[in-house]
This record gives C-alpha cells, sequence and structure tokens, in this order.
C-alpha cells in the first residue's frame, strides 16, 4: 500500500510539471495570438472611435501593459493554489463563471466514458466468441466505419434523425448552464450517444486488438483445452488483460473524448465548458482559458491514475512489482 | 492387456492455412493406435507436428488450422463430432493436456485457487468434497508445500517447478483417462524436471492413465515411455519400443536427433587448460549483492523498474583471455545476478570487480564507451532482446556505427561478413527479428555481440530456448568464433552438459554461494560438494543411457 | 415586405427630403392616438391576437457577453435585443426616423447645439412598480457614462440633470446637431436609480417584456409585462432568446424549437423556406468598406484609378446574388446608408466604359493588378460578396485577389503594418446617423485611409461645419455635399450593405428585422396559431 502511495505521489509530482507546462504552453497560444483582451473584446466599430490613448490607458488599466513572464508568473501562482483568480476585463471571479459548464462537461464526458465502456466490452465479449465470424466482422466493420466519421457530423446526423425527423429529442438543449444536475443530465442523451460512436469505435479496436491477444495466449488455450465454456473464457481469462492496452490508453483516449464534447456541445447546444473555452480565446480572456486548459489537463491526469489503479487491480504482476519496489 | 486400443488414429490430416487459398499439412496422414493404460513418446524437431498433432487428441486445432482428413477415436467415440456440451465435457474431463509454458499457461490475474476451482465446478470433480478442499487435496497430491499458501497465491509469485505441478494438477482434476503432455518441462531445471517426471510417472502408474508425452528431449522420452513415435515433416518415420528406436535407430533423421543430444563426458574439453597464463581478463573478489542494499536514485526509479535479482555472498573467480567460465545453477541460484553485475546492470554492494587490471565502476551508465564495448552480453530470449521494428542489418550495423564510427553505407561489407561467419544469409538482412527462426535470431544477437570486438561475451542460457539440433550448430559456431576472436566466455545455464561442452572452468552455484570450482574435467569426475554430485546424478539419470531400465515395462 | 426598386427608391429620398424641410430640430412622437406613438401604429386590417410563446434563436450574440457573467446588465443581454426587457430614451425606426420611446419630445435650447432639453414619458413605470422619472434617467446615463457604454454618447457627453420629474438636460462639450442619436444606441437603457455599480445590474426596466431567468451564454425567459406603457401591448405572452450558431439555428427551427431566429445566414434563407418558414429581410445592414491606404507607393494613390476601381464594381449583381433583393440601393463610396436620408447616390455607380477610360488617362490601358486586399467573413454571406467584386474588376482589366482571413484577431492583423492605416482591407461599417457615418472619413484613420490634400481638408471642414449646423434642411444639403466631396476623389470604396434577415414561422406576424440588427423589436409582434 505504502508503494501505491509512492506511485501515486510519484504521479503527483509529475502532473506538477505536466499542469505547469500546459499552462505555459497555453499562455504562450494565446500570446502568440494577434490583438489582447481589449482588441479582441471590442468590436472594431467602436474601435474606431476610441482615440489611441484612450486605448492605452484602458489596457494600463487592466494591467495588459506589463511583461509576458510577469503576467505569466501571476496566472501560474494562481493556478498553482487552485484559484482561477478574475476575468480581466470585468474582473470576476472566473470560478464562478468556469463552474457549471465545468460540471456540466464533467457529466457528459463522465456519462459518456461509462456508457462507452459498457459498449465496447459487451461488443468486446460478443466479438470474442467467435474471432472473424459474421458478429465479430460486422462489430468491427461498422467500429471502422463509425470511427472514421467525425464528430460533427454524427451529431447533425443524429439532431436531423431523432430531433427533427422522429421529435424523440429536442434538437437544441435549451437548460441553462446551471440548471439542476439532473435537466442536464437528462439533455445529455443525445451528445453523450453521439459521443460514444466514435469514442466507442476507438476503445473496441483496443479492446479486439487486446482480445485477439489474450485469446491467442497459452493460458486461454489451456482454458479451452480444459473444457472451460467459451462465454467463460472471455470474460474471466481474456477481459481481464485484455482491458490492460485499452486502459494504458486512458489518457489519449480521454483527450480525445474533451476535444471531441467541444464539438458536440457546439452542435446540441449543451452548456459545457467547451464553448466557455472557444469564447474565452476568441476574446484573449487568458485567466478563463488558463482555468479550463488547467481543469481539463487535470481531468486528464486522474483519468489516467485511475486507468494506473484500475490495471493495478486487474494485473497482480504489476502489483507485485510495485510491492518489490 | 487390454486389446482394445484407447485411442485410435486414422489417416490423420491436419492443415494451415498459408495463404488465401494454399494449405500445408502439418500432420500428414497419420495412423496407429494407443492401449489403455500406456505410455507413448513423440519426439521430433519443432516444426515436425507433434504439437499439432498433440492437440487433435483433444479436438483441438489452433486458429487457421484444420482437420483435412481422418478421424481420432477414444474409448470409441469420433471425437471430432462431439456436440458443443459433450466437448467441454470430453476436454478437461476425459482427456486432458499439460501444455508447455508453464506461466504463460496460467492466466496471469487469477489466483492457483480460482484456476483449480473453476475447473473442479466446471466437471463436477468435487465428488462431495467443498469445492475448496478438492484443489487442496490435488495442490497436495502434487507434492507441492503449503497447498493452503499456492493456493491465494499468482502464477506469477511461483517457481517454474511450482507452476507446472500447479498445470499438472489442473489437467488431472476430474481424473481424465488420458493425459497429453506437450514439451512439459522444457522450461524446467534439470533437478526440477527430474522431480516432475518422476511425479508424472508415479501418478501415471497410480491411476492407469494413458499417456502421450510429446517433447524434442528424447533423454525425457526414454525415461518416461515405453514407445515412442518419430515425427519428420508432419510423418511418423519411426514407431516402435523406445530402447529399440534409441539403440537401433532406423533412419537418418533419428540417429541425427539422438547424436545431437550434448552428453557428458569426463573428457569434453581436448586442450587442457593453460594455468600458467597469468593474464586474467575478469578477475572478481569477495563479491557480495543483496538486493535492495543499494537504491538507485529516484529519477532512475520513475524510469525504470528493477530487475528481480537473488542475492550472491563472497563470490571470487577469474577468467583468462579466450577461455571459458561455465556458471551453472538451478534458477534462483544467482547465476543471472552475477551476469547482470559484471554488465553492470545492477550495482554490487561488497567486493570488487577488476576488467583488464582496472576496477569497473558498478553500473554500466558510469562505464566508459569503450569498456561498455569491450563488455558484451547475449540473453536467453533473442526475440526480446531485438528491437522488432528494426532490420538485421540496422541491429548488426548500431554496434558498428556507435564504437567505431562507421559510416551506414561501409557497415553493409563488414555487416554482412559477421553474419557470413554464423551461417547467415545475406538475403537476411532486410528481415525484421520476428521473421526468423529462433536460432537465426540468436545467431544475430551474437553477431550483435561480435560486431563490437569484445573481449568478454557474458552468454546468458543463451540457447536454452532452442532445439537441439540448432543448439549444437549455435555452440559450434560460437567456439569458432571465440577462437578466431580470443575472445572470453562467461558462460552460464542450467544444462550442465552444455556447459561442459562449452568451458574450460565451471562454477558451480547455489543459493548465491559456490559450491564448486575447478577445471571442467575435475567437475565431473571428481567434485567437491555434493550439490554438484546430485547435478550430475540428475543429469547422468536422464540420459539415454538409461533407456534399458525403463524399457523393461514393455512387455 | 414589398422591394423597392431603385427608382423608388430615389423619389422615396427626394419627398423625403421636402418632408423635412418642414421639419425643425424639435422632435417628438407625434401622437397616433392618446397613449401610443406613430411608429406604434399596426398595418391596416391587422387584427393582432394576444397570447403565445414566441422562442427566438439568436445567430449574432452580444459581443460583450464573455467579459461580464451578469446577463441582467443590458450590456452583457445576451443579445444586442435589449428592447425586449428594457427602453431607451429613443428609438431608430426601420425607416431610420428618430423615434421617441421614453422620451416624449427633445430639442435642443439654442443654436450653440450644446444644450438638449428632454421631457419624458408620464406614467411609465418598471418592472417593480415603481415610477420612472427623470432622477432614474440621470442615474442611468451617469452610469452608461462611467461604463464607458457608448463611444458616441462618451464623445460628447459633459454633464446631464434633472429638470423637474420628467425633464433631463443634456450639456455637450461642443455642438453636435444629431445628438439625440446617440441616445437611441442599444446600450443605453434606462433603469431604476441606484448607485453606480447596483444600477441596471438588476434586470429591471420598463420594457415589454419582464425578465424571469437569464443565463447570459445561453438564452433568458421573459413574460410579458402587463404594465407596459404602451397600452395593450405586447401581445405575446412569453418571450424566450438563445444564442445559438448558424446550424443549430436551423435545427432548433425545423424541429420547432424556434419560430424565430435572428440574424440568420442569406445563404441558408432556403432552408428556413423550405421547412415552411418565411424570412423578413431589412432594407440595410451593416456596410462593407473597403479602404486603400494612400501613403504608400501604392497604385491607387492616383484618384481616378480609385474611381476606376469603385465604377469598375457591379455592385446591384451582389444584391441581386446575395440578397435577393435586385434594383435597390448601392454604397455611395461614403459610410451613408441608403436608408439615411442624406444618402447621395453616385450618378452612374456601374460605369466599365468610363473606368476603363479612367485607367487609360492613368496610364494602363491594359488594366493592372492591385495589392491583395484581406478581409474576414463576420458574415457568413461574405466570401460570396467578395467573389463578385473580384469577378466584376476582373471584367474590367483589375487584377485583385481579395483574401480571407480568420476573423479572430483580424483587426490586429490589419493595423500590424503601416500605422495607423493599416492594410489594405475591408471595415464594417454599422448604418447610423450621417453625422456618425460620415465623421468617419474624418476621425477614423483606417477608413479614412491617409486621405490627404484639398479635397480631403474641405470634407473635414464641411463636416465640422455641418454638425454645427441648426437647420436640419441645411444639414442636408451639406450632408450631400460632404458626400459629393468624398465621391469625387475616392477615399474608400463602400460597397454597400448586407440585408439582415430573420426567418419565422408563418404564425408569427408583424415582426421585423432591423437594418440596425440591434434596433428589432417585439413590441408589435402577435402569434396566430
Amino acid at each position: 500500500m505504502i508503494q501505491i502511495l509512492e506511485m501515486m505521489g510519484r504521479r503527483l509530482l509529475m502532473s506538477f510539471f505536466i499542469l505547469s507546462f500546459t499552462a505555459l504552453i497555453v499562455f504562450l497560444g494565446t500570446e502568440v495570438l494577434p490583438g489582447d483582451a481589449l482588441t479582441a473584446t471590442i468590436p472594431a466599430d467602436e474601435l474606431a472611435f476610441m482615440p489611441a490613448q484612450q486605448i492605452e490607458d484602458m489596457r494600463r488599466e487592466l494591467g495588459l501593459d506589463r511583461s509576458i513572464p510577469v503576467r505569466f508568473l501571476e496566472v501560474w501562482t494562481r493556478l498553482m493554489t487552485f484559484d482561477f483568480g478574475t476575468t480581466i476585463i470585468k474582473r470576476e471571479p472566473v470560478f464562478d463563471r468556469i463552474m457549471h459548464p465545468m460540471v456540466n462537461s464533467a457529466i457528459l464526458a463522465g456519462v459518456a466514458l461509462i456508457v462507452m465502456l459498457v459498449i465496447v466490452i459487451t461488443l468486446g465479449v460478443l466479438a470474442s466468441f467467435k474471432p472473424g465470424g459474421r458478429l465479430d466482422n460486422a462489430i468491427s466493420t461498422t467500429t471502422l466505419f463509425t470511427y472514421s466519421m467525425p464528430d460533427f457530423v454524427v451529431s447533425n446526423i443524429f439532431v436531423i434523425v431523432f430531433a427533427v425527423w422522429l421529435g424523440l429529442l429536442p434538437a437544441v438543449i435549451l437548460a441553462p448552464t446551471n440548471a439542476p444536475k439532473l435537466t442536464i443530465l437528462a439533455a445529455a442523451i443525445l451528445p453523450v450517444i453521439a459521443l460514444c460512436v466514435h469514442g466507442a469505435a476507438y476503445q473496441f479496436r483496443l479492446l479486439r486488438a487486446g482480445m485477439m491477444e489474450a485469446l491467442n495466449s497459452d493460458y486461454v488455450e489451456r482454458a479451452r483445452l480444459a473444457g472451460i465454456p467459451t462465454w467463460r473464457i472471455s470474460i474471466m481469462h481474456a477481459l481481464p488483460s485484455a482491458m490492460i492496452p485499452m486502459l494504458s490508453g486512458t489518457a489519449t483516449f480521454v483527450a480525445g473524448l474533451l476535444s471531441g464534447s467541444v464539438v458536440v456541445e457546439a452542435v446540441f447546444k449543451y452548456p459545457g465548458a467547451g464553448g466557455e473555452l472557444l469564447r474565452a480565446i476568441s476574446q484573449r480572456e487568458i485567466p478563463t482559458v488558463q482555468a479550463i486548459a488547467f481543469l481539463a489537463a487535470l481531468a486528464v491526469i486522474v483519468a489516467n491514475l485511475i486507468a494506473d489503479l484500475a490495471i493495478l487491480a486487474l494485473d497482480p504482476r504489476v502489483r507485485t512489482r510495485f510491492q518489490n519496489g | 492387456m487390454n486389446q482394445i486400443p484407447h485411442i485410435e488414429v486414422r489417416n490423420l490430416t491436419l492443415v494451415y492455412k498459408t495463404g488465401p487459398t494454399t494449405e500445408l499439412p502439418a500432420v500428414d496422414d497419420v495412423s496407429f493406435s494407443i492401449m489403455k493404460g500406456s505410455t507413448l513418446g513423440i519426439v521430433g524437431e519443432s516444426g515436425c507436428g507433434k504439437s499439432s498433432l498433440s492437440r487433435a487428441f483433444l479436438a483441438y486445432t489452433r486458429p487457421g488450422a484444420r482437420i483435412a482428413q481422418g478421424a481420432i477415436t477414444v474409448s470409441g467415440a469420433d471425437i471430432f463430432n462431439l456436440g458443443n456440451s459433450s466437448l467441454l465435457k470430453f476436454r478437461g474431463g476425459q482427456a486432458a493436456m499439460v501444455p508447455q509454458n508453464p506461466l504463460s499457461s496460467l492466466t496471469p490475474h487469477r489466483t492457483i485457487g480460482e484456476h483449480l476451482t473453476e475447473l473442479v465446478r466446471q466437471h463436477n470433480a468435487a465428488g462431495g468434497l467443498p469445492v475448496k478442499n478438492k484443489a487442496l487435496d490435488i495442490l497436495a497430491d502434487m507434492e507441492l508445500p503449503d497447498p493452503a499458501a499456492i493456493f491465494d497465491r499468482y502464477p506469477h509469485q511461483l517457481s517454474g517447478g511450482q507452476r507446472q505441478r500447479v498445470v499438472i494438477a489442473a489437467a488431472l482434476v476430474a481424473e481424465p483417462e488420458l493425459i497429453v503432455l506437450d514439451e512439459p518441462t522444457t522450461a524446467l531445471d534439470k533437478t526440477v524436471e527430474s522431480n516432475v517426471l518422476d511425479l508424472i510417472s508415479r501418478l501415471q502408474k497410480r491411476t492407469k492413465t494413458t499417456l502421450i508425452y510429446v517433447s524434442h528431449d528424447l533423454n525425457v522420452v526414454a525415461r518416461m515411455c515405453e514407445r515412442v513415435l518419430v515425427m519428420q515433416d508432419g510423418r511418423v518415420v519411426e514407431d516402435g519400443p523406445t530402447w529399440e528406436v534409441f539403440n537401433n535407430p532406423k533412419t537418418e533423421y533419428a540417429r541425427a536427433l539422438i547424436s545431437a543430444i550434448p552428453k557428458l563426458k569426463s573428457d569434453a574439453r581436448p586442450e587442457p587448460l593453460t594455468v600458467a597464463s597469468e593474464a586474467r581478463v575478469l578477475t572478481i573478489r569477495n563479491l557480495d549483492f543483496t538486493y535492495g542494499a543499494s537504491r538507485p536514485n529516484v529519477l532512475r526509479r520513475i524510469l525504470r523498474r528493477p530487475a528481480a535479482a537473488s542475492t550472491l555472498s563472497d563470490i571470487s573467480l577469474s577468467i583468462s583471455p579466450g577461455s571459458t567460465l561455465g556458471i551453472v545453477g538451478e534458477s534462483g541460484s544467482g547465476k543471472s545476478t552475477l551476469a547482470s553485475l559484471v554488465a553492470g546492470l545492477v550495482d554490487g554492494n561488497g567486493g570488487k570487480i577488476v576488467f583488464d587490471g582496472k576496477p569497473l565502476s558498478g553500473l554500466a551508465v558510469d562505464r566508459s564507451r569503450e569498456l561498455r564495448r569491450r563488455i558484451q552480453m547475449i540473453f536467453q530470449d533473442p526475440a526480446s532482446s531485438l528491437n522488432p521494428q528494426h532490420t538485421v542489418e540496422e541491429i548488426v550495423s548500431r554496434p558498428l556505427q556507435m564504437f567505431f564510427g562507421i559510416t551506414r553505407a561501409a557497415c553493409r561489407d563488414r555487416v554482412v561478413e559477421l553474419l557470413e561467419e554464423l551461417d547467415l544469409n545475406a538475403g537476411l538482412l532486410a528481415r525484421s527479428p520476428r521473421q526468423l527462426s529462433g536460432g537465426q535470431q540468436q545467431r544475430v544477437a551474437i553477431a550483435r555481440a561480435f560486431a563490437c570486438k569484445p573481449d568478454l561475451v557474458l552468454c546468458d542460457e543463451v540457447t536454452s530456448a532452442l532445439d537441439v539440433t540448432v543448439q549444437a550448430q549455435v555452440l559450434k559456431q560460437m567456439k569458432r568464433l571465440q577462437r578466431e576472436h580470443n575472445t572470453a566466455y562467461l558462460f552460464i545455464s542450467h544444462d550442465l552438459p552444455v556447459v561442459a561442452d562449452m568451458s574450460d572452468q565451471i562454477l558451480v552455484l547455489e543459493k548465491g554461494e559456490i559450491r564448486d570450482y575447478a577445471d571442467t574435467g575435475t567437475i565431473l569426475t571428481n567434485p567437491n560438494s555434493a550439490y554438484t554430485r546430485k547435478l550430475l546424478e540428475a543429469f547422468s539419470s536422464a540420459s539415454i543411457h538409461t533407456t534399458q531400465r525403463t524399457s523393461k515395462h514393455v512387455s | 415586405m414589398h422591394s423597392i426598386t431603385k427608382r423608388d427608391f430615389l423619389q422615396l429620398i427626394g419627398v423625403g427630403a421636402s418632408a423635412l424641410a418642414a421639419f425643425s430640430l424639435i422632435g417628438s412622437s407625434a401622437a397616433y392616438s392618446a397613449q401610443l406613438p406613430a411608429w406604434a401604429a399596426l398595418p391596416e386590417e391587422a387584427a393582432p391576437k394576444t397570447g403565445g410563446k414566441l422562442v427566438y434563436g439568436q445567430t449574432y450574440p452580444n459581443w460583450a457577453v464573455g467579459t461580464s457573467d451578469n446577463g441582467r446588465h443590458p450590456h452583457f443581454w445576451i443579445d444586442l435585443l435589449t428592447r425586449s426587457i428594457w427602453n431607451c430614451l429613443l428609438w431608430v425606426d426601420h425607416d431610420f426616423n428618430l423615434q421617441g420611446e421614453l422620451a416624449e419630445s427633445w430639442g435642443p435650447t439654442d443654436d450653440t447645439l450644446t444644450v438638449w432639453d428632454f421631457k419624458l414619458r408620464e406614467g411609465v413605470t418598471f418592472h417593480h412598480g415603481k415610477e420612472m422619472t427623470s432622477e432614474d434617467a440621470v442615474a442611468s446615463i451617469n452610469e452608461h457614462i462611467a461604463l464607458k457604454g457608448s463611444s458616441f454618447l462618451n464623445k460628447w457627453f459633459a454633464k446631464v440633470e434633472a429638470q423637474g420629474k420628467y425633464g433631463l438636460r443634456f450639456t455637450l462639450n461642443a455642438p453636435y446637431a444629431e445628438f439625440p442619436y446617440a441616445l437611441a444606441e442599444y446600450r443605453l437603457t434606462i433603469g431604476p436609480a441606484a448607485a453606480s455599480g447596483a444600477i441596471l445590474a438588476d434586470g429591471i426596466g420598463t420594457g415589454p417584456f419582464k425578465l424571469v431567468q437569464v443565463d447570459n451564454r445561453r438564452g433568458f425567459q421573459a413574460v410579458r409585462n402587463e404594465n407596459y406603457w404602451l397600452k395593450g401591448r405586447p401581445f405575446v405572452d412569453e418571450l424566450e432568446g438563445y444564442v445559438v450558431n448558424s446550424q443549430t439555428a436551423i435545427n432548433g427551427f425545423r424541429s420547432g424549437q424556434f419560430n424565430v431566429v435572428f440574424n440568420i445566414d442569406p445563404t441558408t434563407a432556403g432552408q428556413y423556406e423550405s421547412s415552411g418558414g418565411l424570412v423578413h429581410k431589412s432594407k440595410g445592414g451593416d456596410q462593407f468598406l473597403i479602404s486603400l491606404p494612400k501613403n504608400l507607393d501604392l497604385v491607387w494613390n492616383d484618384p481616378r484609378i480609385r474611381e476606376a476601381i469603385s465604377l469598375s464594381i457591379d455592385r446591384d449583381a451582389i444584391n441581386t446574388i446575395v440578397y435577393n433583393d435586385p434594383g435597390s440601393w448601392v454604397g455611395n463610396d461614403t459610410q451613408m446608408s441608403g436608408l439615411n436620408h442624406e444618402f447621395l447616390p453616385r450618378e452612374k455607380p456601374y460605369d466599365l466604359e468610363r473606368a476603363k477610360q479612367l485607367l487609360a488617362e492613368a496610364g494602363h490601358p491594359n488594366g493592372l493588378d492591385l495589392p491583395t486586399i484581406v478581409f474576414c467573413p463576420s458574415f457568413p454571406e461574405e466570401p460570396r460578396v467578395m467573389a463578385v467584386v473580384a469577378e466584376s474588376l476582373k471584367k474590367a482589366g483589375i487584377n485583385v485577389e481579395i483574401r480571407e482571413m480568420p476573423c479572430d484577431g483580424f483587426s490586429a492583423y490589419t493595423v500590424q503594418v503601416n500605422a495607423p492605416f493599416g492594410r489594405p482591407a475591408r471595415s464594417l461599417v454599422g448604418p447610423r446617423n450621417p453625422a456618425i457615418n460620415l465623421g468617419r472619413l474624418v476621425t477614423n484613420d483606417s477608413e479614412a485611409a491617409a486621405w490627404t490634400g484639398a479635397k480631403a481638408d474641405a470634407f473635414k471642414k464641411l463636416y465640422a461645419e455641418t454638425i454645427a449646423e441648426p437647420s436640419a434642411e441645411k444639414r442636408v444639403e451639406m450632408y450631400r455635399e460632404c458626400q459629393r466631396i468624398a465621391q469625387s476623389d475616392t477615399p474608400a470604396i463602400v460597397l454597400g450593405g448586407r440585408r439582415n434577415m430573420l426567418a419565422h414561422a408563418p404564425g408569427v406576424k408583424n415582426i421585423k428585422s432591423h437594418s440596425q440588427n440591434w434596433g428589432s423589436r417585439f413590441d408589435d409582434v402577435w402569434i396566430e396559431s
């Protein structure tokens, strides 16, 4: 147990560096873009009537005239203490603004992740019963197809079919950002399915590869030769090790899920952090961009940590290694 | 005895798919029958079809294979036409398989107890006992110490011998009438193998089970079986009582198989050792190693996990240039740790290692590039030590570029030369390691080591994974390379005959301590310790000279 | 809505001019009945129904939303249609006439045009029941000034004082004849008096709907204000609005979630119509101005070439192809909109012969290449507009690449070089009163684009005289003269305005898209099921 804590400690140290690095990249990224919070926010029509001196004065008031390292250090120190600071123009707390969107996005991504795992594991087990069989081929072909479909295409097709044609679900989610989370959950049905179409395909391919490897292993052959039924072999013998490559790819996958949810949120008008992030970027609202990117990176890191613990639970060999060292 | 054959194989042909429309027979029109309670050995080189045949006894073919014609009947039932539920009952219930590799044959994430209780339930084999008790009983039958503790362990927490016993226990749970053993002891140390074979023999005699033993190891087959089939290219080329086939092989193939077995001979090494030579390429004095005593720094602990290692105490030895020191011991004796210490993969914590007159610093990363060039290592499993992403040419030319600054273009000639020294065709240059046979892979690894022009090569079980005939070839080439390059070998193996064949001197290790250290001749004829004598006994009792003893069972 | 032909339009302007002659600077909302101002009159034979719910999608969110989370504040309202909850003192109607909203009448105290008196409508109550008085108006205006709510107001403002319960007096820092227009800007709403910082932040207004809930990043819900000062209005029980992107708007309209969508992409009008929607388009909208910096060694430093460029552009083709509005007004190379009564069209806006002749005179008989001009598609139809421009220039032998750039960071990119004029680029001009429009050629460096010389000086001088001229009648002629001066030197090219469009379900009646897209209102809309 101490060793596992030690591993987590090490991970936290790494996370600190990763998060600092994320903050730096985001900061430099927004810095490279032309314009600042002032010029990006005020429409050109208005700016046209402001003398240069007035714009300079406003810039000074907002602290935009300070040097890049000073501003970065300020943002970084705040992030590391989980103080997300205030917005540039109106000095409102960033946290209040992003809290609900982040929670909503977490609901979307979290539910999608769970639904996806259920779908993927079910399909993976079904397909493994007869590798190369009709079911396996059907699932593999379908997932290859859906894997190559961009999220926005899937989302729009869903809207047209389920909302416009069938009228089963709303095309546009009208619930406000701070709606009760049950309302958000109900509204998340189509977005979740849209996310799953692409994500599940990706995960399924990893799982299937893992299943194929496990099914070709000596221990599965031994189990077959010992008269263990196929379903039991798939679920009890092959699945746990087959899930390990899938779990190892969690960081990539969760990152993909988050970027996919930006697209899906836009199509369904889901009240998540994606739209907030896009707007913050276009308005050079650096504290908000930083906070969202920071929390997203944190989500990826935490997901990865959970996946590591799951691997630990699934593979006693890794466990022993940690206990020894 | 019983006049009705227990098993009948009729015109069996088993083919593998090799392309969209092409198939190749692995078993080609084979027919024979086996009486109930008898023991049959099937021998041949790898690829001769013996493993495919062994699985066919359980009505099983690997993916890509199919039964093209013929049938196998067990107790009169055509096993290829069993329904799904009767097939599940037949496998494990009436016929059981003991597979080759005991570690990879146990599901890594399931405890030993889960493995056994699953089978007890599946085949209703508890016989009125609680399921767990039945599982514990069978573990006890396998002469495993502390079955209750073993029950809760995971496969990787057991030693090789223990795992093999567990696999055998799993096969015997439902008291099958037929047991097929496919190279069950290949991966084990000789002494352990000997014990496991004894156990199998005793169980077979007690239960009167029909036993089919598949192996490339003729010694073992001779010891276990009354009757032997020799297979070549999917066909049975010889079939007869074991002693007759061994003492009087009819085919060239069988003769070659038998003569390739390394034998223990006291006059193993023709040239006497030049003790007069004062030069020592490697000297080790009072070396101690305890795992965990030396702690690598934090960064390295994050980046790499340490290999499991055994302890060593008070090891002293020396090797002259161009000579071979053999290290023999069972797994866990510390022989691989010793190699790791010299190679600098781990750091010792007591004693001194001197290379070419100068002290050798602990870890390889702290050594000069020149030192790293001069000490090379070859491992047991070439498949995992060769980068699968690289071609043979890239693998062998890398040290040339790194240590000698030869340009990529100029490398090729040298690489071809090195490969030819090991009888490897230049046509293999563009292949990846996965496209090579085990023997070819190991020879590429040897070529890579010799590309560095080393003074000392550490060989850790380099031929253990190879067939006997291939092994004999590789050993011969290694000797030739040693002569031509005047390279010293630290040759590590659990296989005493192989070590004796290669070495000028032999060091016997047990539990991290030296039991014997002398010239090869002395070790073989006049060993100092009881342990070495036991080791010699294990090897000679397994040798074919004792075939006459087992052949008495044939009637 | 019937479209007007070019001829009709020119006549209209003539009529307007003579009608205006009768006007003085004193404005008032000439009463059409005791309660209702003239602009609130319904179309003839209209039989409005009360009730129903209007749910609109809005593709043009308030640009300031991201800077604050407080959606109850008019500055950070979800979109620019603040007149759903609030009222301003004045309103610019669909024909660009100034109309009284909370102000009943207004005018300057004398010919210096620096002191302006406003009389507020009596009996107007806020949503919470309190009566609106001059105290509220003064506090609100001062807050807008403090927040720099509109530079059109800030630029002239010196102070505002209450004159009794319903009187207001503005003092300006310079004479400004068109000052009242500034008070019609959508941000300058009136809320109940409170301390600075608290005032205007509570979502209480005098408007036709009372705010129930708002999330300014997404949408709002409001219900009818039963005590609206415009008696009998609004007709609709509930009003909801949501900010959406173009595709989502179509999805929402098709699925029946929205019965109105504001600011639709003109290229998607067909999609709305094919799903049973009706499209209403305004007569004007934001205008596309191409600035031509004249300070470097650029080929168009020769005014003949600038004029040739202008005459080569088939602007009516833009109206026809992009907006399906052939024969109406086209840009006249000033920031003036065709809806301004003072608008002076070029005599012959599209004249290939004359253009070729001018090019030959300037030494380019075989045509010429222009430097690249950049634009960003602030509006989705813009690439099509620019394609028509490039194509028609090519016909006159003028080759130019009009390059599309991302809108994010576009203005910074254009002013990156050649400060303060920047690159040759397209600017957007919001259609406003003539003083603001023409003033851009004087004050706005990048749109004036280094316009210098005798004509520029003459323009500047005349402009200054015009906005200080008390006589409206004289001003009209002076504005026209300003335009004449500009057109004779072509400091910039104005292609014309877009047509703001909205789509609505057939049951939604009397809803109109405004040429100032921030000027639409909901008072007069009703729903028939």
